[in-house]
């Protein structure tokens, strides 16, 4: 067994969800027009992840084979609905902004995947470890994607003005492409493949 | 021994999974509630004040703006100031199209609908009525506000839906909505015509105004509803439309004069209207010149 360290770290940066595994892809192109919704998505989907992974793995003895799935997805579902509103009580405009991709976390392949890959297999607190790293894994990406595309696409960061106004008086204008969902594939398809270049390749060898 | 296998341990299990889900969820809700509830009507509050156009200091600024500062700048006190200050709520008594006098907006009866005056030195400036109707797959909530002419469209916001994200859910932005302001839901010739969205670029006259690429149904669905809610309040917009016209227009024109710098087309557009309504219109002289200073700005939109 690995260490605690290394079964949290591992998810951010050398097996990332979003880069390496390719899941949670949908709602990376969807939420990341700007920071404050990015964000918010990763603190959301890791706080969904770890306490699944959590509670599940606790339950992983008891779970009857024939309604593993059922039980995982009620457990999920139950997270999710309380985060979203969690989300419509204290965070209003970002949860009208994140509209219906908070619901589909439950169907984000992240939490499915390491419910049945890691926490039926692992004890309770390397789950919950597994968990919050997955998770800051794809908040991750989202928080580096959803910077670029903010700032280039709406002049801001967080909705502070990062571009100055004399910039725009010269001539410069926002990056139309940064606001559209292509504009997210080209970023996560850059990130995945510095990520293979550069941090795998060198590691593996 | 509880045997794992067995189908009876498996409903048992799934029954405790259940309860426990179905009580965790009914704590939750019940908890944050309240504080819902209060989102939730601060946020029609900001959309009533978005429709009717009111900026930050009651003055009237363009679609994009109000949005853009009841979205990021306003804070709730501020939000609240402004709807005491401007924002008169009412219950139009949809049969007899008149007002139901000490009704409670919060309470609205069968066959009644509430309105929202914007009321600036005791005039009426505008009003505003719900506009709620099915999209392509949810009920559309939005509002709906008519110059004081009861004709001119003066804006139009949606508050609550469930469309696709990045196609339905466009109507949410600032380029489609601004696209009906100055719009008519008069004909020429008095009829109740109201305004439709047209399909793709192609939005001509008074009637009608640009379409959401991918979007068809979600703007069929606009389409719809607005026809719906304006002859749902048709009686009363009727009697508040020719009450306008007896009386003398000139009490009209100073309210749009000092519109007009403000809003430019629309605006000036609303003034000639006023004008003409007594006198007759110079045939289609004039929305065809306004036609193409209108597309513009739209069809740029779509590109973007």
């Amino acid at each position: 067994m690995s260490s605690p360290f290394s079964t949290m770290a591992t998810p951010i940066f050398r097996n990332n969800p979003v880069l390496v595994q390719v899941l949670g892809i949908c709602s990376s192109l969807a939420v990341t027009t700007n920071v404050s919704t990015g964000l918010t998505m990763g603190i959301s989907v890791t706080a969904v992840v770890a306490l699944s992974n959590l509670i599940l793995s606790s339950m992983r003895n008891w779970i009857p084979g024939k309604i593993r799935m059922i039980v995982e997805l009620v457990v999920i579902a139950v997270l999710v609905i309380i985060t979203d509103q969690v989300l419509k009580a204290y965070a209003f405009d970002v949860s009208k902004r994140l509209s219906v991709f908070v619901a589909l976390i439950i169907t984000n392949c992240i939490v499915m995947g390491r419910v049945e890959a890691f926490a039926l297999a692992n004890k309770p607190i390397p789950s919950l470890l597994d968990g919050i790293g997955n998770g800051l894994g794809y908040g991750a990406v989202l928080l580096l994607v959803s910077t670029v595309r903010e700032i280039a696409g709406s002049g801001t960061w967080l909705g502070m003005q990062v571009v100055p106004q004399a910039a725009y008086e010269a001539g410069y204008s926002n990056m139309g492409l940064m606001v559209l969902a292509p504009g997210a594939f080209f970023l996560i398809a850059l990130l995945a493949w510095a990520q293979t270049e550069f941090l795998l390749r060198k590691g593996g060898k | 021994m509880l045997n794992k296998e067995k189908n009876s341990f498996s409903i048992l299990f799934a029954s405790v999974v259940c309860a426990v889900a179905a009580g965790l969820l009914s704590f939750a809700s019940t908890q944050l509630r309240p504080l819902q509830e209060a989102n939730a009507k601060l946020d029609k509050q900001k959309n009533i004040l978005i429709v009717l156009k009111v900026g930050r200091d009651g003055e009237r600024y363009g679609t994009e703006h109000v949005k853009a500062f009841y979205a990021d700048t306003a804070d709730q006190a501020t939000v609240q100031k402004l709807y005491e200050a401007y924002v008169r709520p009412g219950v139009v008594d949809l049969a007899t199209g008149d007002v139901v006098e000490g009704a409670d907006p919060e309470a609205i009866g069968p066959g009644q609908a509430p309105i929202w005056s914007l009321v600036k030195d005791g005039k009426v400036e505008a009003v505003a009525i719900d506009a709620i109707g099915k999209g392509l797959w949810s009920t559309l909530y939005g509002f709906l506000a008519l110059e004081s002419d009861f004709n001119t469209v003066r804006g139009i916001t949606f508050y609550s839906h469930g469309e696709t994200a990045g196609l339905g859910a466009r109507i949410e932005e600032g380029w489609f909505q601004e696209g009906f302001v100055g719009k008519k839901i008069f004909g020429e010739d008095g009829k109740l015509v109201s305004v439709s969205v047209a399909k793709g670029a192609t939005a001509k006259g008074d009637h009608e105004v640009d379409g959401i690429s991918g979007a068809t149904l979600t703007c069929k669905g606009v389409t719809g509803l607005l026809a719906n809610e304006l002859n749902a309040y048709g009686k009363w917009i009727e009697k508040n439309r020719s009450g306008e016209a007896a009386q003398a227009p000139a009490e009209e024109a100073p309210a749009a004069e000092e519109a007009a710098p403000e809003a430019e087309a629309p605006a000036a557009e609303a003034a000639t209207d006023g004008a003409n309504q007594a006198v007759e219109r110079p045939a289609a002289e004039e929305p065809a010149a306004e036609a193409p200073a209108e597309n513009a700005p739209a069809a740029e939109g779509v590109q973007e």
